[in-house]
């Protein structure tokens, strides 16, 4: 391996000549692409000039990274693309244009470093496109490209899972629509996130088809778009939720007199998420402070009219910043002058040049310790949520967004039932093993993207992204089914089971602020908890006071056990139901001049006396069903049965045995519809 | 000892592929800066394999893998491609050809003699 070693020293030195030797070739390149951008500014963009731009974007994005400019490559790679298609560039896009040919002359006159071979994960995120039709990810590919994605593509789900364990994309986009003849998407994304939580899937696919967010989500995927929707439009969207994943980049602000340093703090930062504002000038420091609050600041010791010395002693004596972090770079290694740095109130420093490694350290070190006591202020100690006050700006937060996006957004507000006898019963402290508890499921239960706080003693709050009223009901009555199966044991006592009532609200239907959608949820949570509790309410639902009965399902069964399953997972979910074991006492009820009015009706087929066709013929007569959706439970999903059942006016059959959820989904399907 | 003929317009990816062949595996490295020239210089000095830039002026990668594979002094020697970007419509057209494989742009000087080897399945 010694001679590996050697070899590859030599090839580095090697190509450290070869690069001087065609530099000249390559920011003649360089140049090409900067007045086809300046033309672009200008409107003054002609085929000749793209056409050159992009030959030369392509010829620089296949060699820099030979020379160990990773990051040139891919940002030449992402010009190549802007320059194949488009003659037409956005505002936004153009400034793009400018941030990256800018950048991509800084990376090229800094030209390679020793450190060149080692294979830098790159910043620009990697997409992959998942989809059978070419087009549509040929298509697609050009617009990330044009969003500052690197793509890759892959029309079989096997060659997914290649791509992903080869090339570890940031993000996936999948059509759950397609067909994939190597496996079904759901399982696909289930796949992909639980073994790589860090990728962030979105899906991408129609809205009326079978799947919808709800069923996306559980499998794991973190948005769902749905279509008809424009490419471009599309990888907007999904870059939106990329972004949401992200953490919030921190603020860093640095003053030195010297550009060249500034721009190397900010390029060198970046990898870690560092957000750098450069500052020449001393004196525009308290203005710029106040700006931009960063959290972090980096001082430079000599500069003129003002030094950091000064400016350290002025943040460190007023109130407001007198905590934040200060870093100082210095010429001088001189004990005075490190000892003034430290007196001044300074937290670190470090000599000049400036050693990257060195630098990122330096800075990480100082935010995670920062974060660290932020997160501890944003945590609730006992169930491992946020705080009040964290969720209540996080559902600020997600309204913005929302309201941005056109996008629906639902709250939940939960209260745990009996927790007042609870508290009287337990200790302080096995109170906190419950709660804790309580948190692990709530923590476990919840996508990453939602955001849960504990909101009081007993009482949670839930913000949901993308939801609507009704399938947020849905999701938090499979959260109240899992509460329900967990056995509470604190130390010392009886294992106990616990249950919750829930309200949940829409933005903006049922409010516009996060004050208002906390109220609605809070008045359906409280008459989800009059009405016996353990149980999921829709705000609006609470106040049926009209005289003719009014409830959601209605069922008629002779099976009693299974009816009383069915009764309760509906109501677990917030419906009013009525069971009914016969026909005839069912006609009883509703013959007499519409005494009871309702949704949906889910109608056995086999009973005693009248069965379940005759019912349906007589309530097709009566034009009930016109008012009334009914799905029939049928013992075969036998053609002729479902094909009986349709022509007699039903919405919708499902065949005994069924599973409770996709029943329950199948109902909220056809109240919705 | 390898011999390997490498065609590429761009002169310094031509050098850094031949550098890194000669630096890093020592094998024997021969140029050529289009593919009229490439087909010459093959015939002449009869490589083991040749690395092929795909995107080129005038006579593309195709274009030159048709003149080599239509040669009858030629045709024998394998070819590998040199692409920076590697499309739908590309590999369709690849794989039609008698490629043995496909290496993308921007490669690794260091390990380039390895890609080779692995794509060519020469064992050293």
């Amino acid at each position: 391996m010694a001679g590996q070693a050697t070899g590859a020293a030599q090839t580095v030195s090697q190509l450290v000549e070869i690069w001087r030797q065609y530099r000249p070739a390559t920011i003649q390149r360089l140049v090409s692409i900067e007045a086809a951008v300046a033309a672009i500014v200008t409107d003054t963009l002609n085929d000749q000039l793209r056409a050159g731009a992009h030959a030369d974007a392509h010829k620089l994005a296949g060699s820099l990274g030979t020379f160990g400019l990773h990051r040139a490559s891919d940002i030449a790679r992402v010009l190549e693309f802007l320059f194949e298609v488009r003659t037409n560039f956005s505002r936004e896009e153009t400034l793009r244009l400018c941030n990256l040919t800018t950048e991509l002359r800084a990376r090229i006159e800094q030209g390679p470093t020793d450190e060149h071979t080692r294979v830098e994960p790159s910043d620009v995120p990697l997409l992959l496109i998942v989809d059978v039709d070419a087009n549509v990810t040929e298509s697609l590919s050009v617009e990330a490209a044009g969003q500052g994605f690197r793509t890759k593509q892959a029309a079989t789900l096997t060659a997914a899972h290649a791509t992903i364990a080869n090339d570890r994309p940031d993000l996936v986009i999948v059509n759950v629509s397609s067909t994939y003849a190597d496996g079904n998407a759901l399982e696909f994304i289930e796949t992909v996130t639980c073994r790589n939580p860090e990728i962030v899937v979105v899906a991408l696919g129609n809205r009326d088809g079978f799947m919808d967010r709800v069923d996306v989500a559980r499998h794991g995927a973190r948005g769902f778009i749905a279509e008809p929707i424009s490419h471009a439009q599309a990888i907007a969207t999904t870059a939106d939720v990329f972004r949401r994943t992200k953490p919030r980049p921190t603020r860093l602000l640095a003053v030195d007199d010297d550009a060249q340093l500034l721009e190397a703090v900010r390029v060198l930062l970046r990898p870690i998420n560092v957000e750098v504002t450069g500052l020449t000038d001393p004196v525009k420091f308290w203005e710029v402070l106040n700006e931009i609050r960063p959290e972090v600041v980096l001082f430079d010791v000599a500069m003129p009219e003002v030094n950091g010395i000064e400016l350290c002693r002025v943040v460190r004596g007023d109130a407001r910043w007198k905590h934040l972090p200060i870093l100082f770079l210095t010429e001088h290694t001189d004990g005075f002058v490190v000892q003034q740095i430290f007196e001044a109130g300074a937290d670190d420093y470090m000599s000049k040049p400036i050693v990257a490694p060195e630098l990122v350290t330096r800075v990480r070190n100082r935010l995670e310790r920062t974060m660290l006591t932020q997160k501890m202020s944003d945590t609730d100690a006992v169930t491992g949520l946020m705080t009040r006050r964290k969720v209540f700006d996080a559902l600020g937060d997600a309204i913005h967004v929302a309201s941005e996006r056109n996008d629906p957004l639902a709250v939940a507000l939960i209260r745990l039932d009996r927790f007042t006898p609870m508290r009287e019963q337990y200790s302080p402290l096995q109170m906190d093993e419950v709660l804790h508890t309580a948190g692990d499921i709530l923590t476990s239960f919840f996508r990453s993207e939602d955001s849960v706080g504990r909101w009081s003693d007993g009482e949670f709050l839930a913000v949901m992204n993308g939801l609507t009223r009704a399938q947020g009901v849905h999701r938090l009555g499979d959260l109240l089914e899992r509460v329900r199966e967990q056995r509470f044991s604190p130390a010392g006592a009886d294992a106990i089971g616990l249950s919750f009532s829930c309200g949940v609200a829409e933005f903006s239907k049922d409010g516009v602020d996060a004050e208002q959608l906390y109220r609605a949820a809070g008045a359906a949570m409280e008459y989800a908890a009059e009405t016996g509790g353990n149980r999921v309410v829709g705000a609006g639902a609470s106040n049926p006071r009209s005289k003719r009965e009014a409830v959601d399902v209605v069922l008629v069964d002779d099976d009693e056990a299974l009816s009383k399953l069915i009764e309760h997972a509906l109501q677990t979910r917030g419906y009013r139901t009525r069971w009914f074991p016969d026909a005839t006492s069912f006609l009883s009820v509703v013959e007499p001049a519409e005494g009871l009015s309702m949704k949906l009706l889910l109608l056995d087929v086999e009973m005693p006396g009248m069965d379940g066709y005759a019912l349906l013929r007589k309530l097709a007569q009566e034009e009930v069903v016109k008012r009334t959706r009914v799905i029939m439970l049928t013992i075969r999903s036998a053609e002729a049965e479902v094909m009986k059942a349709m022509e007699l006016g039903a919405f919708d059959h499902i065949a005994k045995p069924f599973s409770m959820p996709v029943l329950m989904q199948r109902i909220r399907r056809a109240i919705e519809a | 000892m390898r011999k390997v003929l490498i065609i590429d317009d761009e002169g310094d990816l031509r050098e850094i592929a031949s550098m890194s062949l000669r630096t890093m595996a020592g094998w024997e490295t021969v140029v050529a800066s289009s593919g009229k020239e490439g087909l010459a210089v093959a015939e002449r000095e009869k490589p083991d394999a040749i690395l092929l830039d795909v995107m080129m002026p005038e006579v593309d990668g195709v274009a030159t893998f048709h003149m080599l594979h239509g040669n009858a002094i030629t045709r024998g020697i394998p070819v590998v491609l040199l692409t920076a970007k590697i499309r739908a419509a590309d590999k369709e057209r690849f794989a039609q050809l008698a490629i043995r494989g496909v290496i993308e742009k921007p490669f690794d000087p260091v390990t380039l003699p390895q890609q080779i080897s692995a794509v060519l399945g020469w064992g050293d």
